[in-house]
């Protein structure tokens, strides 16, 4: 008998009905993954199994078997038991998990005397999960610790009540891929060592390759369907995944010279949409006729492996090329006049302390950073969170002022804004959009009298949104509407700050896709500020990556993708999980230093594989590797 | 038939000027297609509609008492026309009869006796028979003052201490808070250096402070005012005015605190890049989405103000004690409670016109809010 097996389960919130006839069942020591985009239900399911739905949230139908209980008949405090007792969870966001009034130690001490009855095992589960230094850590408060250190505690604590099940919410997806390598490590080794069963919500199929026995991939409420990992990446089955693995720019990685991401049209249909038939068909590109009449019957598609389709797949059918892409003329030829020129570019944030408020130190957001970006070009700046990619965008843009360093526009000097030159797209794509303004408005808002329905059909809206209010839209849609208004004033620089890491990998495409299209119409140059290295890939022709304030290594995509020499680069590209599960062995431990106080020397050396004496003492001068590639590292030859 | 001379008191321009304001801004959002959409909105809103029409009535009733004359004296001796010192507003005349049908002291809402036994010339102890039985639906006072005109001559009181120190207050609170939030430096330093030490001072402290000086200073210039009412008048605006400089820290705090947020968002960084100059920010980007705040602290203000106006009336330094008021009526009311047996009535017709009043304007408030909050639309 299964560990736990879930049978129809539906789930209703008022009149919504975000899980809709779920079913699955997980063996001891089993991982499986639960993947899809947001707002598919994933979150829902594992809440309706903890029996924690929110208010005005239930159980409408389905059964839940637990270790031979049933959990949708226990009460409220038998099922507090299982809560943290043999059902462990853990949650997205470690920052906010943690009560920031208690010590970490106290925190899971409570959860064993609960659980366990008795809280000496504390230091003895923080060393399970790979905390260096457990005695000292256990009485340090969350503030305290890293992202990583947050997201490992709050593992030790689910461990506490040595859970059977342990249910995992995107647990890696607030924090960088280095540290994500490090909690997926710890999460996977747990599970050998504990025969613990784990159940994994995602949206990030690299997490999936690299952790999953079984794979449910859920859309729109339901389950489409359900295969174990290497059938599922060898030959997914249904039109979605096949449309989702098209849509990675990690894909088109493998497919050379295709520019263009193949995409799902549309999005995710929104909760209280009414369905008949399958909920994907709006969306399917090899739809039917009855696929809009039926839901489609579960169907074999191979051992183990089932697709809820009306179409008949066979396995070699299955995995199509990318297909009508245009390709693109990658040049090759030697890079064009640099447009835009930063030189020792520094950023230093004081930190006052005092009743006169004197600076005591500095935080070296940005440490000497030089850039060179050639018109029509895009050049990637690559780091993790805290490296100070940000904030170069911002001072290049004028929205920070810089401690020192000049930007040069050709030969002009530029100081503060240059609005018709260069425009930003932010990050978030509800955060950057006034609620309060009408799209016309935002649009117009750089250059007031412009012709916003061209400039919305530019960025393939539709001239008739233009009345409409941003909450209207989708993600992806906002963030067209971004970008509509940074084309407005026609710049000829688009610095993007991560235009894409807050979208599904569908719209993703989309949006790449657009990126791509104007700088070929318009001859846009991008400084593209990203933490995604499939989307480097896709899109950037120069790197550069950035490490603590500096960058530690450049060059054109081939040089730093293919052949990196920094073992920063190394570490950072080995810590992507890959959907083709592969692994590379350079591992980095530990957590980034903080920038109030970067080590003497490389910065990189506390935590690089091949540090020696020398790297404790000077920071290591820049070594040209070829004629484009120059690499900040004593051993890079 | 009696000529009268109009008299135009700064409160009434003042008043008038809003409602002109109200309807001019009414009229220009029915040009904005989008902003006609929010109205009809509020339109099909009910509650919001029945308390438009329970705000309208108030403001009628404070419009028609806004309209002073002085009544022409009956001519004596054939020479000059002379008239009243008595202001008289429009409402007074339309409630002639309710004003002057007083009775010789307390009675119960539609009593036909007094209230108290009196000593009868002709049959010993007994309820005396009131002049105008069965007339008063909300009693008499104890000078037999009909309570449902004080109620009603109470209302513009209340709305001009409501709107207008509201009105003076909102300028400051807006432009300093959402200055000090988005300029920071020094500008946020001495903005906070004054809010704090206004605040830090008890408030009844500095408003009695207050109006203590402008009394000396009314008293000391008989020759500015021509009639008593033009004095009542100048100590009501006055005490708007310091009620106004008071109270407007608190709104101040909360729309920094909200701007520092709001700057820190995409869509104000957006709009910096674009080129956009500060005071267009402030007006495009942190003004419209900090206005549900504003709204919310206005209403609760409104009603505060009104109490407060009660309560500085009960310290005796309140409005002018000729003045009608809410306050003044509470403050009488305390006496009445205290007797054996209790008077009811007058603070019964105060707190319920007081409660209807503050009840519509945050139905109203709250629908308003929902209406234009793009977000909230289903």
């Amino acid at each position: 008998m299964s560990l736990l097996s879930v049978r129809d389960l539906s789930v209703s919130i008022g009149t919504l009905c975000p899980v809709d006839g779920v079913s699955f069942e997980i063996e001891r020591g089993e991982t499986l993954a639960l993947l899809g985009e947001s707002g598919c239900g994933k979150s829902m399911t594992a809440l309706a199994l903890m029996r924690l739905l929110p208010p005005g949230g239930s159980i409408v139908q389905g059964a839940i078997h637990f270790a031979d209980e049933d959990l949708c008949c226990l009460t409220e405090a038998q099922m507090r038991h299982v809560r943290g007792g043999k059902l462990g969870m853990i949650f997205q966001e470690p920052a906010t998990s943690l009560n920031p009034v208690m010590t970490v130690g106290e925190q899971i001490a409570e959860a064993l005397r609960f659980h366990a009855g008795n809280e000496t095992r504390v230091i003895e589960l923080l060393a399970a999960v790979g905390i260096p230094d457990p005695e000292r850590r256990a009485r340090e408060y969350p503030f305290q610790m890293s992202g990583g250190m947050k997201q490992r505690a709050m593992i030790a604590m689910a461990l506490a009540g040595a859970p059977e099940l342990l249910i995992a919410d995107e647990p890696t997806t607030a924090l960088d891929v280095t540290i994500q390598a490090q909690v997926l490590d710890v999460l996977d080794g747990l599970r050998r060592a504990r025969g613990m069963a784990i159940l994994l919500i995602t949206h990030d199929l690299g997490v999936v390759a690299r952790m999953a026995d079984q794979i449910g991939l859920m859309y729109a409420g339901q389950l489409v369907e359900m295969a174990p990992r290497a059938a599922f990446f060898a030959a997914p089955g249904h039109p979605y995944a096949r449309r989702l693995f098209e849509a990675l720019p990690e894909m088109a990685m493998t497919n050379e010279g295709q520019r263009r991401l193949a995409t799902i049209p549309g999005s995710v249909p929104p909760l209280g949409t009414v369905f008949t038939g399958c909920r994907f068909a709006d969306r399917c590109s090899e739809v039917l006729p009855v696929c809009h009449r039926e839901l489609p019957p579960w169907r074999e598609h191979g051992p183990a492996h089932r697709v809820r389709c009306h179409l008949e797949v066979r396995a070699e059918q299955s995995v199509r090329k990318v297909g009508a892409g245009e390709t693109a003329s990658v040049d090759v030829s030697a890079p064009p006049q640099a447009l835009l020129t930063v030189r020792e570019l520094k950023v230093h944030f004081p930190i006052r302390r005092g009743v006169l408020q004197r600076a005591v130190g500095y935080v070296r957001a940005v440490d000497g950073v030089d850039l060179a970006l050639p018109a029509g070009r895009t050049l990637a700046l690559v780091g993790e969170s805290g490296c100070g990619k940000t904030t170069v965008g911002k001072a290049i843009l004028g929205l920070q002022a810089p401690t020192a360093g000049d930007i040069h526009w050709q030969a002009e000097k530029l100081q503060g804004l240059a609005p018709e030159r260069m425009q930003m797209v932010f990050q978030d794509p509800f955060g950057s959009l006034n609620p309060r303004m009408r799209i016309c408005e935002i649009v117009a808002e750089g250059r007031p009298g412009a012709d916003v329905a061209r400039i919305l059909e530019q960025v393939s809206l539709s001239a008739s949104m233009a009345d409409r209010y941003p909450h209207e839209f989708s993600g992806g849609q906002r963030q067209r509407i971004a970008i509509a208004r940074a084309l407005a004033v026609e710049p000829q620089v688009l610095i993007c700050d991560e235009p894409t890491s807050a979208l599904d990998v569908s719209v993703q495409a989309q949006i790449l896709n657009l990126l791509a299209e104007l700088q070929q119409t318009l001859g846009l140059s991008y400084l593209f500020i990203t933490h995604n290295i499939g989307v480097v890939n896709h899109l950037a022709h120069e790197v550069a990556v950035m490490y603590l304030g500096r960058i530690v290594e450049r060059g054109t995509v081939d040089e730093v993708l293919r052949a990196p020499r920094h073992p920063y680069t190394q570490a950072l590209l080995a810590a992507v999980p890959r959907i083709d599960g592969q692994r590379m062995d350079v591992k980095v431990a530990g957590d980034p230093p903080s920038p109030s106080n970067p080590p003497a020397g490389c910065h990189f050396h506390p935590r690089c594989p091949r540090a020696e004496a020398c790297c404790r003492e000077a920071y290591p001068p820049a070594v040209s590797v070829s004629t484009t590639q120059t690499v900040n590292c004593f051993f890079a030859n | 038939m009696t000529s009268f001379k109009f008299v135009l008191l700064w409160s009434d321009a003042l008043f008038f000027l809003l409602i002109a304001a109200v309807i001019a801004g009414g009229v220009w959002s029915r040009r904005q297609p989008h902003l006609r959409a929010n109205w009809r909105k509020v339109g099909q809103n009910r509650v919001a509609m029945g308390s438009a029409a329970v705000l309208a009535v108030f403001f009628a009733i404070a419009f028609i008492d806004s309209l002073h004359y002085r009544p022409q004296l009956p001519n004596v001796d054939q020479g000059e026309v002379r008239y009243s010192t008595e202001v008289l507003s429009a409402l007074d005349a339309l409630l002639m009869p309710m004003r002057t049908q007083t009775e010789k002291t307390y009675s119960a809402p539609l009593a036909t006796h007094l209230f108290a036994k009196e000593t009868l010339d002709d049959a010993g102890r007994d309820y005396p028979p009131l002049r105008y039985p069965g007339t008063h639906v909300f009693g008499t006072d104890k000078v037999g003052q009909d309570v449902l005109y004080l109620t009603l001559k109470s209302i513009r009181t209340a709305l001009l201490i409501g709107t207008l120190t509201t009105l003076i207050m909102l300028p400051a609170a807006i432009g300093l808070g959402l200055l000090a939030g988005y300029v920071g430096g020094w500008v946020d330093d001495v903005i906070q250096y004054l809010y704090t030490t206004l605040n830090s001072i008890p408030g009844v402290l500095l408003i009695a402070a207050s109006v203590l000086m402008m009394q000396v200073v009314i008293d000391t210039h008989p020759e500015w005012f021509a009639t008593s009412a033009e004095r009542a008048d100048a100590r009501l605006l006055a005490l708007c005015a310091i009620l106004g400089i008071t109270s407007w820290t608190g709104l101040c705090r909360l729309l920094r605190g909200e701007t520092l947020k709001l700057r820190e968002l995409e869509y104000v960084q957006a709009a910096r890049a674009l080129g956009v100059s500060s005071a267009r920010i402030l007006w495009r980007h942190i003004l419209p989405n900090v206005m549900h705040i504003v709204l919310i602290a206005m209403v609760m203000d409104f009603s505060g103000l009104v109490l407060a106006e009660a309560v500085l009336s009960y310290v005796g330094i309140g409005v002018d004690p000729n003045t009608i008021s809410f306050g003044t009526m509470i403050n009488t009311a305390r006496m009445e409670l205290a007797r054996e047996p209790m008077v009811w009535w007058s603070l019964a017709a105060a707190f319920i016109f007081m409660f209807v009043l503050v009840l519509a304007a945050n139905l109203f408030a709250d629908a308003l809010r929902d209406a234009f909050d793009p977000r909230a639309s289903r």
